[in-house]
């Protein structure tokens, strides 16, 4: 099994009352990244595993480089980690607009029910056109940060085993800090639309994937928001403190991986707890959770009126959007910190050495969550194994969860209006999953629902294309 | 460098996918015509595929010019079609978007859309491969004159800028 993307399926089980009392999200498609590699020298793995996503190639770069840096058994010169610090808070900023404004404001600012053909971003453009403006400008300013940093929008070939393989000169850094008071300014006008726009949807919020769970992510030695770097905290539905500073590259002693019959994408679970108990959530929302504060002043603020919402953990997957937003504003503070130190224009950006490991684990934060590249070589530097734990994967469990339980609420009798599917398909995007092809919709993301009864007979489908 | 920051009266746009084969028309003409259109005359970009992103720049140009690969136009023939912005209900955001539909974004988030023109060249073969078929390398050189033509008129006589 392999990270995978593409289009989706669902499945509702019906009993003889007709209620629903099954869902699979079925996730048709097979990558195979994790078995292509083999055979490649480690120095091609960066380039190679960024072209595991055109969303978020960045990620990829960065879990794979820092799993190339255990191979060479090399601590990288700060002001690369720094660089390539920047360059993932950069992508967090544009995939996160991307999620939010592109895939799904036109939910929020037209409604589940409104009609299709208009509910997607060109109808956000032609009725909320500051809105569309914000959107394309914050992820433009985000685009263009990795572009400047790594020569091109995606799949920048910049992090290298060992470090980055240009430093950053005066001009470059001060195009990028000249940007980010607009970004900010965009970021924190739309948190407050948000905060305004979200109310009507309390039964969403209620709904969409709101059940206990444990949330797993990276923090900093402080217990603050981490992306590049880190150790691994877990925490309960309550907000209690699981585990704490966990070194990430002992991933394999918290989480193990599940295979079902009806979907290419791993179900990762929490192994003390087994499978299928084990269900834990990463990303926007479980970073929020985990941590003890943001880091940054304005985030700051934000997360405490965020972690306000409910006592202990904040639950509901609706509320992913809400954290995602926060995090843009602490993506950005962060970045203007990053580019502010005096070190970053450093011309040590590079550690060079050759394979004194055999085995290398790279734990970055991806915009969806975890990300875990965990790589084998042989003597002469090749591949002969790997794992790649996405962290839309960790949400399976947790995705599958969210689906049954809006699907018992929307759902009733043997029939399925476009507003539960509508209402399906957004708990899906609340966790932004990176099938990409699938979750880029205008609209109507290519997807099939169906009704199967006790006898296994599939009794009434909508599919989309 | 962030190609789309910079301000040019024509904005050029080839796009594509480099690794199938003649789709890569439009980004290999546009890389020709980096050479002969530097700024501030023009702004050359040579991407994967349409975005949303592009209205922006798109909104600021005093003309647009589109560069695609086609299979339903002959091989190695090309062909001009002036654009207008148009709402087409599009597939997938990120995949499928048609420069009319940008077009129309442009008008619709920021009051402006240039007026455009879409090159198209017909291809012979769209298959899992770099480089193009011998029809459209021999169509290159016409293709890139034909733009430049369009470029060098829209310029000389910014009032007349329909190409």
């Amino acid at each position: 099994m392999t990270r995978i993307e593409g289009h989706a399926k669902i499945s509702l089980k019906l009993n003889d009352s007709g209620d629903v009392v099954d869902a699979m999200f079925h996730v048709t498609q097979f990558r195979g990244f994790e078995t292509l590699c083999e055979g490649r020298p480690l120095t091609e793995m960066p380039s190679l595993m960024a072209r595991t996503c055109g969303i978020c190639p960045v990620s990829h770069l960065t879990a794979s480089a820092k799993a190339c840096d255990a191979l060479l058994s090399v601590k990288i010169p700060p002001t690369a980690a720094n660089l390539r610090r920047l360059m993932n808070l950069a992508q967090l900023v544009q995939s996160h607009a991307l999620s939010f404004f592109h895939l799904s404001s036109p939910d929020l600012l037209m409604g589940f029910d409104a009609d299709p053909a208009k509910r997607h971003f060109f109808g956000v453009a032609q009725e909320y056109p500051q809105l569309a403006r914000d959107g394309i400008r914050l992820r433009q300013i985000g685009q263009t940060v990795i572009e400047i940093l790594g020569g091109k929008k995606i799949h920048p070939a910049w992090a290298v085993p060992g470090g980055v393989n240009k430093p950053l000169d005066a001009p470059d850094r001060d195009k990028m800090l000249a940007m980010l008071p607009e970004a900010l300014e965009i970021a924190q006008r739309t948190l407050q639309w948000y905060k305004r726009a979200a109310a009507p949807y309390g039964q969403e919020a209620r709904t969409f994937a709101n059940f206990p769970t444990l949330f797993m992510g990276l923090i900093t030695e402080s217990g603050g928001l981490e992306y590049y770097d880190g150790l691994l905290r877990v925490v309960d539905s309550k907000g209690e403190i699981v585990v704490d500073k966990f070194p990430p590259e002992r991933y394999q002693e918290l989480i193990a991986e599940a295979v079902e019959p009806f979907s290419f994408m791993k179900f990762p679970y929490y192994k003390e707890l087994g499978y299928p108990q084990g269900v834990y959530r990463v990303g926007p929302l479980a970073r929020l959770n985990l941590v003890d504060h943001c880091g940054t002043p304005i985030a700051d603020q934000e997360w405490a009126e965020f972690r306000a919402i409910q006592r202990g953990a904040v639950l509901s997957s609706f509320h992913y959007h809400h954290a995602r937003l926060i995090e843009i504003v602490f993506g950005i503070e962060m970045m203007q910190r990053i580019l502010s130190d005096e070190h970053i224009l450093d011309k040590k950006v590079r550690a060079r050495a050759r394979p004194n490991q055999s085995e290398g684990v790279g734990v970055a934060e991806a915009p969806r969550g975890t990300l875990i590249h965990h790589y084998r070589i042989d003597d002469n530097g090749l591949m002969v194994w790997a794992n790649l734990i996405i962290a839309t994967g960790h949400n399976n469990l947790a995705m599958n969860r969210g689906i049954l339980q809006a699907a018992q609420h929307f759902v009733s009798g043997n029939k399925i209006s476009e507003g539960a599917l509508n209402r399906v398909e957004a708990v899906i995007r609340c966790y932004d999953p990176c099938l990409s092809c699938a979750t880029h919709a205008l609209g109507k993301m290519p997807l099939e629902i169906e009704l199967v009864n006790s006898t296994g007979e599939v009794i009434h489908a909508i599919h989309r294309d | 460098m962030p190609s789309i920051e910079t301000d040019a009266p024509v904005l050029v746009i080839g796009y594509g996918n480099v690794l199938r084969g003649d789709d890569g028309a439009g980004p290999a003409a546009a890389e020709e015509l980096r050479d002969h259109l530097p700024l501030p005359v023009a702004k050359v970009l040579a991407v994967h595929q349409l975005l949303p992103e592009l209205v922006e720049p798109l909104s600021r140009s005093k003309l647009a010019i589109f560069i695609d690969a086609d299979w339903e136009t002959p091989a190695g023939q090309v062909r001009k079609k002036k654009l207008t912005p148009t709402h087409d209900d599009g597939g997938a955001i990120g995949h499928h978007q048609s420069p009319e539909n940008l077009l129309n974004m442009a008008c619709d988030v920021y009051g402006h859309a240039p007026p455009a023109v879409l090159f198209k060249v017909g291809g012979a073969d769209f298959g899992f491969q770099q480089g193009l078929s011998s029809s459209v390398r021999h169509a290159m050189p016409q293709l890139v004159r034909e733009v430049l033509e369009a470029v060098i008129n829209a310029t000389e006589s910014p009032e007349h800028t329909d190409a």
